[in-house]
């Protein structure tokens, strides 16, 4: 079953808007740098640090995998350390250029050199610390497929951020039949400018103005900037949401009875 | 709807005056018109606001636009084509008429690959799943384009039946471009294709594997040899027959001798990107659209192999560059302009982005605005603003697909043609003494020591791990030490405040007497040909300087010393000294010294001169780092006579002076975060007028200008 709708939409998306979004998506990135080794057999040939770039002194001989990655995280400082076997990214194209499906979307494309890439796991392919790897590109298509796992086949979700009296940032998405068909922002609702005295309120205007000229929202979510790079940063993100929903800094309206009860 | 028909009726206009590219601009209808265009797609744009739009882009200055026309839009089933009978946003027929009327001139792009963000890149799927018309992988594997929404299976451009396919839509498309061509009609250029080498994107040994794409191969090899012979001496091998030479399906050697068979893969792809283009502009030319301006389109600012710009402009008129950077990559802009204007008949900018697709760089307004001035300032002749009209799948455009405008874009860009117009920036010249050379032969072998394809690159894993550390025997890691060899060219010539533009080595050697210096990256092999044309041109009058090696090998990896041996040059047997604080590099008495050590030469050959560089240079990251590149480059540059332009003070900005004998119009830019500023050097009468508000600058003659973060000012000169 495809996620994204052959012919979907993306259309009148506000650029400031997007960027903003854009800008609250993961990196992989670090204070202390991340290192980077290729292995063949028991030999590093290659080794980067996003810092200070090629590090030959750090090739020759190792014992194993698992012991070199902790062992350099800790004697190089470094965030993380990323070892992968040599050819590796040649042969995970192969594969899953063998295992594409013309029904295929790119979310699927994608999710498929996810599954092979987590198979090569802890043999070919090392992180360390594990949970780093979280934190990375690949976290985010995770968290998208968990979360349209989550929603039911038909929604159209409304969510905007506000900053002051301005939207932020917002996001409509439309699914039909379980593919996204439609993503847009408040400039898809124009002229109205949706500039609020008071969001906790005038959120409604803007479930109106959906409802009125696309079509009846099913998931609403809005909420300040702050709280928002609050949830961000929080470890137990559905935690946090719970409490400042309890405080009025998160508004969930419409609230589907699924996710009303897990909250 | 229209029944393909098998033989169309086509005008031919070989009679008729042609365009042609005269002064960086189109002479079309006795008019030269430098190439300011926008994109926009007339099949995503309510047919009822066409009209509406074309007004705003004409108001704009503008007086072509660029337009796709995509394949499986128009194909409404197999081999039935609609141009507008039944749904009128397929009119295009209706659009070229309403252009002309407008006093408008498009360049088509019917692709067969037009992208646009369209499913398929316009292509009819039907044609993508038929295995006679697939690429192939090195594994047998189909080759998938990670596209959104469908990725797909790239098609093999050495298939003939991908041929016979496009055949049917150009067949059907071309008599209506035929009618509309210019003069007389509003078609004034086509775009054949679209980022072709998109299908090498994953890497040297990606693509492609496919029967008709190692016909091709073995085609190449036989043009590229006299006998097979020939290719068993280079090869080392005892092939009986061309055909029954495998190409190679990794680098499977560490051996230097090894590597003429894998040199030679990597040039034929590039021999594989300059058919397939002449292949579909043949088609289109013997359909009647021919006469009119012919351009390709590269994804990067400056064209990486295989795409060769001399060789695809061989087969076209002007090979174009997409730009879609931020403020924080001036440079990479800034080379991409200096290379095109070297080697392409007209530096052009067929995507500069204005706007962006949804999954692309994320780029504010200030972004792009920087980078178009900063092509322009450059060196750009021509562009395209891509999209002038916001369309479905795009985001940021100056110009909605209803008409309704952004106002600070709009006039951002109003007042842009204005002052192009005014000072008539497309014929503005300007002396440039230096030539740094892109060395393709260690570009190729650059590109066949790297693994990194579209998924190591999402990944965030770095090219730099993924470029392997083979020495094959020579001196050094070419391909580590040639990159890094440049760089220090790149920013020493730049901080020492020198005009240079970027070549390559497949200059031809007229092109070459126009510089006064070349720098040339050299290393342990260099083809024949090359030292050959080097020997020529610093006979001729030139210097060339060079280093760190003195070539001893051909590109069949066997002895070839002519450089050395005829200009008496020689690599000193000891290693190379390390240029730093404590071992100064100098020039004295016709000898290369670091610290006291010999390290190179300079020698008078015929009338010119070469410089050897026997020396390492300390690695750096940033421009702030390359002090050592930038004294090796003065002292140098002071030998050779050779003037700075500019504030040498400032490193930080940087200048461009337009105009022969006095500057006309000045550059400057500013691509730090940082407040600066720079002295103009003019005339002590001369005054200043800054171009972008209008006004004149009180004071005469030169002066500190200040430049705030990521700023470009532009100056006219009045005497």
């Amino acid at each position: 079953m495809r996620r994204l709708d052959e012919n979907y939409e993306f259309f009148n998306v506000d650029v400031s808007q997007w960027l903003n979004l854009l800008s609250t998506l993961p990196e992989l990135s670090s204070e202390r740098g991340i290192l980077y080794l290729l292995y063949q057999g028991s030999e590093i040939t290659q080794a980067f640090h996003s810092l200070q770039g090629i590090r030959p002194d750090l090739t020759g001989p190792f014992s194993s995998p698992a012991i070199a990655i902790r062992q350099l995280q800790e004697s190089e400082s470094v965030d993380a350390v990323i070892m992968f076997e040599q050819g590796l990214a040649v042969y995970l194209l192969a594969k899953i250029q063998a295992a594409f499906t013309p029904e295929m979307d790119i979310l699927q494309y994608l999710e498929l050199a996810q599954d092979s890439i987590d198979e090569e796991f802890g043999r070919r392919f090392h992180v360390w610390p594990q949970e780093f790897w979280g934190k990375g590109m690949f976290s985010l298509f995770q968290r998208i497929r968990t979360l349209l796992d989550e929603l039911p086949p038909d929604f159209l979700f409304v969510l905007a951020i506000f900053e002051g009296k301005q939207i932020w940032t917002s996001l409509i998405v439309e699914r039909i039949a379980g593919q996204i068909r439609r993503i847009t922002t408040t400039r898809q609702l124009a002229p109205k400018s949706f500039e609020t005295s008071e969001w906790q309120t005038d959120y409604k205007n803007l479930l109106q103005a959906v409802s009125q000229q696309i079509n009846p929202p099913t998931l609403g979510f809005f909420t300040d900037d702050e709280t928002l790079r609050f949830i961000l940063q929080s470890e137990s993100p559905l935690d946090f949401i719970r409490q400042a929903r309890q405080r009025g800094l998160i508004i969930i309206d419409p609230i589907p009875s699924r996710i009303k009860s897990r909250l | 709807m229209e029944q393909n028909r098998s033989e169309p009726e086509i005008t031919t206009r070989i009679a008729q005056p042609l365009l042609k590219l005269e002064g960086n601009s189109i002479k079309v209808e006795g008019q030269q018109l430098p190439l300011y265009s926008g994109s926009v797609d007339y099949w995503r744009i309510p047919r009822d606001k066409w009209e509406g739009v074309l007004e705003r882009i004409s108001a704009l200055g503008f007086r072509f636009i660029s337009t796709a026309v995509p394949w499986n839009l128009h194909e409404v089933a197999s081999d039935l084509f609609d141009f507008g009978t039944t749904d009128k946003q397929r009119d295009i027929e209706g659009f070229l008429t309403l252009c002309r009327e407008k006093g408008l001139y498009v360049t088509v792009r019917p692709g067969p690959n037009v992208n646009a963000e369209l499913n398929y890149y316009g292509y009819p799927k039907r044609i993508l799943y038929d295995p006679e018309i697939q690429a192939v992988s090195a594994f047998g594997t189909r080759v998938i384009i990670p596209a959104t929404p469908n990725p797909f299976p790239m098609p093999s451009y050495a298939s003939e039946k991908f041929y016979d396919e496009v055949t049917k839509f150009f067949d059907a498309i071309c008599p209506i471009f035929a009618r509309h061509l210019a003069p007389g009609g509003a078609i004034a250029g086509v775009q054949i294709d679209n980022e072709l080498p998109l299908l090498f994107m994953n890497g040297p040994f990606s693509a492609d594997y496919s029967v008709h794409a190692i016909r091709w191969y073995h085609e190449f090899l036989e043009g590229k040899y006299p006998s097979i012979g020939a290719i068993n001496r280079a090869y080392r091998t005892r092939y009986g027959n061309f055909t029954d030479i495998e190409p190679p399906r990794a680098l499977a050697t560490t051996e230097r001798e090894a590597l003429p068979r894998y040199l030679d893969w990597m040039e034929f792809q590039e021999y594989y990107v300059g058919l397939a283009l002449s292949v579909l502009a043949s088609l289109l030319w013997s359909r009647g659209v021919r006469g009119v301006i012919s351009f390709h389109n590269s994804r990067n600012i400056l064209p990486i192999l295989p795409l060769n710009v001399g060789k695809t402009e061989r087969e076209l008129d002007i090979q174009g560059a997409g730009l879609y950077l931020g403020k924080a990559r001036y440079d990479e802009i800034r080379r991409g302009i200096l290379y095109l204007n070297t080697v392409s008949r007209l530096p052009f900018l067929s995507e500069g982005g204005l706007g962006t697709w949804p999954w692309g760089p994320p780029l504010d307004r200030s972004d792009q605005e920087f980078a178009l001035l900063v092509a322009i300032m450059h060196g750009v002749r021509g562009f395209n603003a891509h999209m002038l009209v916001e369309r479905n799948r795009w985001l940021g455009s100056p110009i909605s697909n209803t008409g309704t405008v952004d106002e600070t874009q709009f006039a951002f860009l109003k007042r842009l043609l204005t002052i192009l117009h005014e000072v008539e920036f497309h014929t503005l010249q300007r002396n440039v003494p230096v030539l740094l050379f892109r060395n393709f032969e260690y570009e190729r072998l650059s590109g066949l020591c790297t693994s990194s394809n579209w998924l190591t690159q999402l990944l965030g894993i770095p090219t730099e791990l993924l470029l392997n550390n083979r020495t094959f025997s020579y001196t050094e890691t070419i391909q580590k030490a040639y990159p890094a060899m440049w760089e220090a060219f790149y920013w020493g010539l730049s901080r020492s405040k020198t005009p240079f533009l970027i070549g390559d080595t497949d200059m031809d050697r007229p092109a070459l007497s126009h510089f006064q210096t070349i720098f040339l990256p050299s290393f342990d092999f260099m083809s024949v040909e090359l030292q050959e044309k080097i020997l020529e041109y610093v006979e001729r009058g030139g210097s060339v300087v060079l280093g760190p090696e003195i070539p001893y090998l051909g590109t069949d990896m066997r002895g070839c010393t002519i450089l050395g041996d005829t200009a008496g040059l020689q690599a000193p047997s000891t290693r190379r000294p390390l240029v730093g604080l404590h071992e100064p590099f100098s020039l004295e008495n016709g000898q290369v010294r670091v610290g006291t050590r010999p390290a190179g030469t300079i020698k008078s050959y015929g009338k010119g001169t070469f410089i050897y560089l026997g020396i390492s240079l300390p690695p750096f990251t940033f421009r702030d780092e390359a002090t050592e590149a930038e004294n090796v480059a003065t002292q140098i540059l002071q030998q050779l006579k050779v003037e700075p332009v500019g504030d040498v003070q400032n490193f930080a900005v940087d200048e461009v002076y337009w105009g022969t004998r006095a500057p006309r119009v000045i550059f400057q830019a500013n691509p730090t975060n940082q407040p600066q500023s720079a002295r103009i050097r003019v005339a002590q009468r001369a005054l200043l007028r800054d171009l972008w508000t209008g006004e004149q600058l009180a004071q005469r003659g030169p002066q500190e200008i200040a430049l705030n973060p990521y700023e470009v000012r532009i100056f006219e000169v009045i005497r």
